[in-house]
């Protein structure tokens, strides 16, 4: 509940979309309709479109990811870059160093200034 | 045979059907026979690379938008990328729309069939799904039954999928590099007069850019 509170008090209204599985558990119960509007998706891939797009039509929007996912992801999240300029959220779970981003940058604090109005996208791990 | 119509006379009408609206070109061969004019206009997003999943990008700008989002891809990359449709039609948004080219090719040059005969019913199938199927060929013969849908077009409510079945006999390469422009493109999606839903439309002429 925290968490998300944080966003909104960060961001604003927040599109947020993601795979509902069992290690977002917790986050997810949390969840309140107040704060964020949530899309369950059927892939992390759709997940990720639909983040997507919804910051081309102007809309703040986070991702939910697993960590496993997102090494599958990784080549076609930086691949999407080339074809439409984006600046998502991903959030996900434990240690992801191991997948050597570089084009994401980590940032914890000013999520709106940094990410929004910067066109960076970033990772937030839990 | 006599029920298909070319790609090339397809795509001119496609391309003055959906002009100056929000439009997500998807696959090689239809980037490659589109016209100067189109690949220069504000709202048209041209992808060469069908890995990339652009359903869910346009259900995600649906979602959060009034104007109408269009894309035009084709059979290969409707199965390839099955699952963003399920996602779209579970969407139900009223702004969303389809257009399928039957090529039942998996590439041009090749010549291979792929699996769109083998499966009973696409047009069933994705009926099923959720979406309001249409059959366009028949209005792609000529420009008198052309004018017929153009009228007609966007008083349709979405999710609404177009399917035109195409002759692909000729393999049309263009070597010219894709240029896009995306910050145009996202400029012209979130700051573009908003088209009513129900089907009538603004002036789009009157587009405004505003400044960041």
């Amino acid at each position: 509940m925290e968490f998300w509170k944080c966003l909104y008090e960060e961001l604003g209204s927040v599109f947020v979309s993601g795979v509902p599985s069992g290690a977002f558990g917790t986050l997810i119960n949390t969840m309140d309709s107040s704060y964020m509007h949530f899309v369950p998706a059927v892939s992390d891939e759709v997940a990720i479109g639909l983040c997507i797009g919804a910051f081309t039509a102007g809309i703040k929007a986070c991702v939910l990811v697993e960590k496993n996912n997102l090494v599958l992801l990784k080549e076609k999240i930086k691949r999407m870059k080339y074809v439409l300029s984006y600046a998502i959220i991903i959030i996900t779970n434990g240690d992801i160093n191991f997948l050597n981003l570089k084009h994401f940058k980590f940032k914890f604090v000013g999520l709106n200034d940094y990410v929004y109005k910067g066109n960076n996208s970033a990772i937030v791990v839990l | 045979m006599t029920n298909i119509v070319t790609y090339k006379k397809t795509m001119l009408f496609i391309q003055e059907l959906l002009k100056d609206k929000i439009v997500i070109y998807v696959g090689d061969l239809i980037v490659s026979y589109l016209t100067e004019v189109t690949k220069n206009s504000y709202g048209t997003l041209q992808v060469v690379d069908t890995e990339l999943d652009f359903i869910s990008v346009a259900t995600g700008m649906a979602l959060n938008s009034f104007k109408k989002i269009t894309v035009v891809f084709d059979d290969n990359y409707l199965f390839k990328h099955y699952s963003s449709l399920i996602q779209a039609s579970a969407s139900r948004c009223k702004n969303l729309f389809f257009v399928l080219l039957v090529t039942n090719n998996y590439l041009a040059q090749l010549k291979q069939p792929n699996l769109y005969k083998s499966v009973g019913s696409v047009n069933g199938m994705l009926f099923e799904l959720g979406f309001l199927t249409h059959i366009y060929t028949r209005f792609f013969k000529n420009r008198k039954l052309f004018n017929e849908l153009k009228d007609t077009y966007y008083n349709f409510i979405g999710p609404a999928i177009g399917i035109i079945e195409v002759n692909n006999n000729k393999y049309h390469v263009n070597t010219s590099k894709v240029y896009v422009n995306s910050k145009l493109f996202v400029d012209f999606v979130r700051y573009a007069p908003k088209e009513d839903v129900e089907g009538t439309e603004s002036d789009s002429t009157s587009l405004v850019i505003k400044e960041n």
